[in-house]
């Protein structure tokens, strides 16, 4: 199923808004690339879409992008990365970026219902969903699939700044929206600044 | 010393919630933490929290359960609930609000969000 143009950009916004809210990571979206579909170390992380119809959203990336992201969550790791932080982590992640998303696509008087991370590992064979493919300024690869077709409820176009060309201030990330002064007055997104160490 | 308790399915989301009160205010409160809504009850059964904070869609005992069961007792009156949750939009907050909770946040949260809402409380 083709994705309607608000659920690819609902999808973007999401994915740019959790990333940077929650591990102070900038992503882009891969337009003139084709996502690497051949790594045979992936985790993956599913959510369905209870109501108002069904649909889902899955995330998928490898063990070592995971581990960076892992990194950015929680700072410094006593311990080495677990195969619980990274499912946990991932599935976090997913939930919360298909529940911004679904308040992107779903009219404000409606409310809807999303169902419990499922998880696995290895390429996740998701029959007709579309792929989002995203990088991490580090060059890592995220991707997002998707069968949210029937969940674009909105009357007209989704309005996402940056969506599909260069943000205000002339780089090439996409406008992350209120995540941007999220944290504190500063405007920092510099850990550090915040003290999350 | 304030007692908080953060029911959250997710260990990382636990953690996420956990920095942003200490940030925004409560570094000194005492964290306990919940999977779900039926370990949230349990821990009160110690006596109410300062202040609980829970996520929507759980296992066994969803978020919506958890306040629904907390509000139905009086010796909870006046403890302040924040629903964090993933799936926030006009409604659900308007349908979460009317349950009894104190605010409704949307995730991901960040410890200036947290602020305003804490200071509230104190």
């Amino acid at each position: 199923m083709t994705s309607s143009e608000n659920v690819t950009k609902a999808v973007f916004r999401a994915m740019s808004d959790t990333f940077e809210g929650m591990a102070f990571m900038q992503i882009s979206r891969l337009e003139d690339e084709s996502p690497d579909t051949t790594a045979d170390d992936m985790i993956w992380s599913r959510v369905d879409v209870k109501a108002p119809a069904p649909g889902f959203m899955a995330i998928a990336y490898t063990r070592e992008v995971g581990v960076r992201i892992v990194e950015s969550l929680y700072g410094m790791l006593d311990e080495p990365c677990s195969q619980e932080m990274l499912q946990d982590s991932l599935n976090e992640i997913v939930n919360t970026v298909i529940g911004r998303c679904m308040s992107l696509l779903v009219p404000a008087g409606q409310t809807f219902e999303l169902g419990l991370p499922k998880t696995g590992e290895g390429w996740p064979d998701f029959e007709g969903a579309e792929i989002h493919g995203f990088s991490t300024m580090d060059g890592g690869q995220l991707l997002a699939f998707t069968d949210l077709g029937d969940l674009d409820l909105l009357d007209g176009p989704l309005e996402v700044e940056g969506f599909g060309g260069k943000s205000s201030d002339g780089d090439e990330w996409g406008d992350s929206g209120d995540s941007d002064d999220a944290w504190g007055a500063s405007g920092s997104q510099d850990s550090s600044d915040d003290g999350w160490g | 010393m304030k007692k908080v308790i953060v029911a959250d399915d997710s260990g990382t989301a636990r953690m996420f919630i956990i920095r942003c009160l200490q940030i925004a205010g409560f570094d000194g409160a005492q964290f306990m933490e919940a999977k779900n809504g039926a370990e949230a009850l349990t821990l009160l059964e110690q006596g109410p929290a300062d202040l609980l904070v829970t996520d929507l869609f759980m296992p066994e005992v969803s978020g919506e359960e958890l306040l629904l069961q907390v509000r139905a007792q009086d010796k909870f009156k006046a403890m302040p609930i924040l629903v964090i949750t993933s799936a926030k939009n006009p409604a659900k907050e308007q349908e979460l609000m009317q349950g009894g909770a104190y605010a409704v946040i949307s995730k991901p949260i960040s410890p200036s969000i947290m602020v305003p809402i804490l200071e509230a409380l104190s």
